[in-house]
């Protein structure tokens, strides 16, 4: 009995904890964004509202919550309001099993600093991503709205075209490490004879990445939001804190697909080096500097994505689609074949 | 991490026993590709290449016939046993009759032959793979293979209404069918805890460890087995489930309709006889009383419809379903002959029910009115060649002596009252003599005299007439003699000559057909 | 163990409250002021002349069944991938067998054109 409230107390808190750790996450990333993309373009961005610009975020927030909402005329009420409660759901879902530092001994137990250390992580989180279009298709359908519609198809063109891609990436990573857990994939690069995956696997990383900005919906493959000739695509009919919603999705996406780069690609939480301070299995502390490690590597991610945002042009809709299933595709099954045909080997 | 090495217990007698069903999966991958990298028209390329691999993998069922093939392959999930082979036969030679008669369907229709002949060969697969199947997992798969070629292929002229009904129907009907068989084998392997026919029968039996005593008796088991019969039910066409068939039928391509007329319910029944008589042998009595009633109302139904038709591929469907009546007869019977009986009862079936939809190929091909009996007023004086075949078939199929069709039914009533089910034997009887009006009205037709231009083409015809043979004036100079296609010519002669010499010398096939089935009988432990 | 899913369970607990929270809030907060104008679709300015009909482009129908099939193909590789260690080389062959039917399939909808946009 005890061991249940155990459970269930060590859930509840690390639950809350990663709420709370995208949600800060999304407020700071983009006051982020926008000082970088300002620095990129000479200019400032953002440095008024409090020191250096950092209660910025809750003033967005304020006034995204303060604004008036209208649902126009022809919506279908029902599913034009859970759309992004859909989205926002599904992004905060795909974080549960990202461990970001070793186990712990706290209170008797060792306990991960994963939300949830199930053996079939990898195939989770890619299950909860793929859910991901839902929220933006219905919403889409929901509005009644031509830019809307067009917009929705083709997010969910674009994202499930490159899921296959993606998804056959992380197998490759799974045909090394021989496991799905992301815990299990972090050892697996540590181990004697093994380095991170990003030298061994170059390609599946440079799939993970281009995946990645795809199923996010991010330049250069934003343009099913492409203000210019959609108004916004999915969204156009949103306002105020359900566009927000819409919005505060893709950031935590972009923060589970960095995390997964981390996870899968660089080592997850173990740092460069083998000093004393690196030592992952004995070092007092190690967990912090785990952490440490792990939201260095994840925010050098997440400023990567910015950086494209602000150098790349957006590709046309039938360069995407053709790029995701005529090369990304081909390659992927070439990856995995190399690899697949190394470990039967070795 | 240590790692353990696990085996592959494949061997190459392994591959050799499905070497048939990889011939045809190969042949399907060849077809996809010649028909994306060879530009321009490619009927002829394309048939020839499509009736090469059915008869390499002819050859290759052959040799495992003559070897006797192996019981259990795959991990036990497939057999290459006699049984097996003998239904191969049946399917390879009803999709080879049907290849030939496809090109100038193909040339009048405008669809594409690679595709075409592709899924024919998946449909051929799947359907190989359903008489070979001896896990649950396999026959679904085989299943959904072989019904998913079959959706689109019904529906391939995509142009016409009445192809597009027939795959729209077709598909979402079956599908459903599907569904139900799919439940009834989870139950199945929810009761019996395996997926393999062999296990589920010792476990019936009661001889398996592990396995309750109480799963005969268990409620699940009457839910899966009436399940099973509702799915299976539906995929032969045995009336209450048969709605589909005449509209499918007449909507879809003749040559397709002429392979999926014999060759799915070759596939289905086989796997049926598996499951039901193999498999749940020893609960015979959970399902005697349901394959009864199907049976009769089958028979019943099907021949009382079929007499009111004046389409022929109409009345094909409702003679086809009285026909999976007499086979449920036969099964019914539950017994070592009647199962030989199915297996020969499709092999007769195959040559006197593809022979006529060749004819009715033939005629659309030509732009000649097609498949209205009506128009086949004195088509004997016109193309005597293409006459006097069908006359064969007409005879074969109501069961005349000297046919397939004779003895096909006669072994199936033989094998019913060997088991003791007079009742049943009666009610073929009854309904075989039935048919023959509607049978013989066609071969009156063709034998009448041919019409006036002005006349009326839908006179009626008194179904009671006598074979119209002996009343045509040896006389009668033909008008025109048009000469048939090869292709047509050989299959249809083919296919006569099957109704004949089947028919003349049963024996040796029966012979075989019994011995087939004594082969998988006892791998299933029974006598 | 089914212990391990306890975690996302309460998570998804807590995270739907958290964004059913967030959607019902935008119905009470800020003001409400509708006119005919403010509820029309949204059309770059002009007057909507007849709502979208629901009817897109095959192409999409297209994209989605090829995902379907190839989406499944995948998810059959991840048990495979995992104990490939253990089969050793004849499990790499087996698994080179199922792609070749793949890589068939894939090249006839690209040569039919199923990929071009």
């Amino acid at each position: 009995m005890s061991a249940w409230i155990d459970i269930i107390v060590e859930s509840v808190i690390k639950s809350i904890v990663v709420i709370l750790f995208l949600l800060a996450g999304f407020g700071y990333i983009t006051l982020w964004e926008r000082q970088i993309l300002g620095r990129l373009q000479t200019r400032y961005g953002p440095i008024r509202v409090g020191p250096l610009g950092l209660f910025q975020p809750l003033a967005d927030g304020l006034k995204l919550l303060l604004k008036e909402q209208i649902s126009p005329r022809n919506v279908k009420l029902g599913i034009y309001l859970s759309a992004p409660a859909l989205s926002l759901f599904v992004a905060l879902m795909a974080f549960a099993i990202i461990p970001v530092g070793p186990p712990i001994y706290l209170f008797g137990k060792w306990r991960d600093l994963a939300l949830a250390n199930v053996n079939i992580g990898l195939l989770y989180l890619l299950a909860i991503l793929s859910l991901g279009v839902y929220g933006i298709v219905l919403g889409a359908w929901s509005s009644a709205n031509r830019y809307s519609l067009l917009g929705g198809l083709r997010s969910g063109a674009q994202m499930i075209s490159y899921e296959l891609a993606l998804g056959l990436a992380l197998l490759a990573v799974v045909l090394l490490a021989g496991t799905l857990s992301p815990m299990g994939i972090v050892e697996a690069q540590h181990r004697p004879g093994m380095t991170w995956f990003v030298f061994l696997q170059p390609i599946g990383f440079f799939l993970l990445v281009v995946g990645g900005f795809a199923e996010t919906n991010r330049a250069p493959f934003d343009l099913v939001e492409a203000e210019q000739e959609l108004i916004g695509g999915y969204f156009t009919e949103y306002g105020g804190m359900r566009w927000g919603l819409f919005m505060m999705a893709e950031y935590m996406n972009m923060m589970t697909v960095s995390a997964l780069v981390a996870t899968l690609f660089l080592g997850g939480w173990v740092g460069i080096g083998t000093g004393i301070i690196w030592n992952v299995t004995t070092a007092p502390w190690r967990q912090l500097i785990g952490v440490a490690w792990f939201l260095l590597k994840m925010g050098l991610f997440i400023f990567f994505y910015i950086w494209v945002r602000a150098t790349l042009p957006r590709i046309r809709y039938d360069q995407l689609m053709e790029f995701g299933w005529k090369i990304l595709l081909p390659l992927a099954v070439v990856n995995l074949l190399l690899t697949a045909l190394f470990v039967s080997l070795s | 991490m240590i790692v353990a090495v696990i085996h592959i217990n494949v061997t190459l007698a392994d591959w050799g026993s499905v070497l048939p069903e990889l011939i045809i999966a190969g042949g399907m991958l060849l077809l996809m590709l010649v028909d994306v990298f060879v530009p321009g028209k490619k009927v002829n390329l394309t048939t020839w290449l499509t009736l090469i691999i059915l008869a390499l993998a002819f050859a290759a069922s052959w040799n495992l016939w003559r070897t006797g093939g192996m019981a259990s392959a795959l991990y036990g999930t497939v057999t290459s046993d006699r049984f097996a082979m003998f239904f191969d036969f049946s399917i390879l030679i009803s999709a080879a009759l049907a290849v030939l008669i496809s090109p100038g369907y193909i040339s009048t229709s405008a669809f594409d032959s690679g595709e075409y002949y592709a899924l024919i060969l998946g449909a051929v697969l799947g359907m190989m793979l359903m008489a070979a199947g001896l896990s649950l997992m396999v026959l679904f798969i085989a299943l959904e293979l072989l019904s998913l070629a079959l959706y689109i292929l019904s529906g391939f002229e995509r142009f016409r209404p009445r192809s597009q009904e027939a795959g729209f129907k077709y598909f979402l009907l079956s599908s459903f069918a599907s569904a139900f068989l799919l439940y009834g084998f989870a139950l199945l392997y929810g009761v019996t805890g395996s997926t393999s026919l062999i296990k589920i029968s010792t476990c019936l039996a009661g001889h398996a460890h592990g396995c309750s005593a109480a799963a005969t008796s268990s409620p699940l088991l009457y839910i899966g087995i009436g399940l099973m019969l509702v799915g299976f039910a539906f995929k032969v066409s045995i009336v209450p489930f048969h709605m589909w068939t005449p509209d499918v039928y007449e909507g879809a391509p003749t040559p397709v309709t002429a392979f999926m007329s014999v060759a799915t319910k070759a596939a289905l029944f086989a796997a049926f006889i598996r499951v039901f008589s193999m498999s749940l042998s020893t609960v015979e009595s959970h399902w005697y009383g349901a394959l009864w009633a199907l049976a009769i109302a089958t028979m019943v139904v099907g021949n009382i419809a079929a007499l009111a038709q004046s389409n022929m591929k109409r009345l094909l469907a409702y003679s086809g379903i009285a026909h999976a009546g007499y086979i449920l007869v036969a099964m019914a019977a539950n017994n070592a002959l009647g199962q030989s009986a199915v297996a020969f009862y499709f092999l007769a079936y195959t040559f006197m029910n593809i022979g006529a939809f060749v004819f009715v190929a033939y005629l659309e091909t030509t732009g000649r009115a097609g498949d209205e009996i009506a128009s086949y007023r004195g088509i004997f004086y016109r193309n005597p060649a293409l006459a006097l075949p069908m006359a064969i078939f007409m005879f074969s199929l109501a069961g005349f002596p000297p046919t397939a069709g004779f003895f096909a039914k006669y072994v199936a009533f033989q094998a019913a009252v060997q088991a003791g089910h007079v009742d049943l034997v009666v009610v073929g009887v009854i309904t075989s003599l039935v048919s023959v009006v509607y049978y013989l009205r066609v071969v009156a037709v063709m034998f009448l005299q041919p019409a006036e231009e002005a006349a009326p083409v839908e006179q009626p015809v008194p179904p009671e007439q006598p074979p119209a043979v002996e009343q045509v004036p040896a006389s009668a100079e033909p008008v025109t003699r048009p000469q048939l296609p090869w292709n047509i010519d050989v299959g249809i002669w083919t296919a006569a000559l099957g109704s004949i010499v089947l028919g003349i010398i049963p024996t040796g096939l029966l012979t075989y057909a019994s011995e087939s089935v004594t082969a998988v009988r006892a791998l299933f432990g029974l006598p | 163990m089914l212990t391990d899913y306890v975690p996302i369970l309460i998570l998804s607990l807590l995270a739907g409250g958290f964004a059913a929270t967030n959607v019902i809030a935008t119905l009470i907060t800020g003001p409400y002021r509708p006119t005919r104008e403010k509820l029309s679709p949204y059309e770059s300015g002009m007057t909507e002349i007849q709502p979208p009909k629901q009817r897109f482009p095959v192409k999409f129908y297209v994209i989605a069944m090829l995902f379907l099939l190839f989406d499944i193909e995948g998810v059959s590789f991840y048990p495979w991938a995992i104990i490939l260690k253990a089969l050793r080389f004849p499990g790499f062959i087996e698994m080179l067998i199922f792609l070749a039917f793949l890589a068939v399939g894939y090249i006839f909808i690209w040569k039919k054109g199923a990929l071009d946009w």
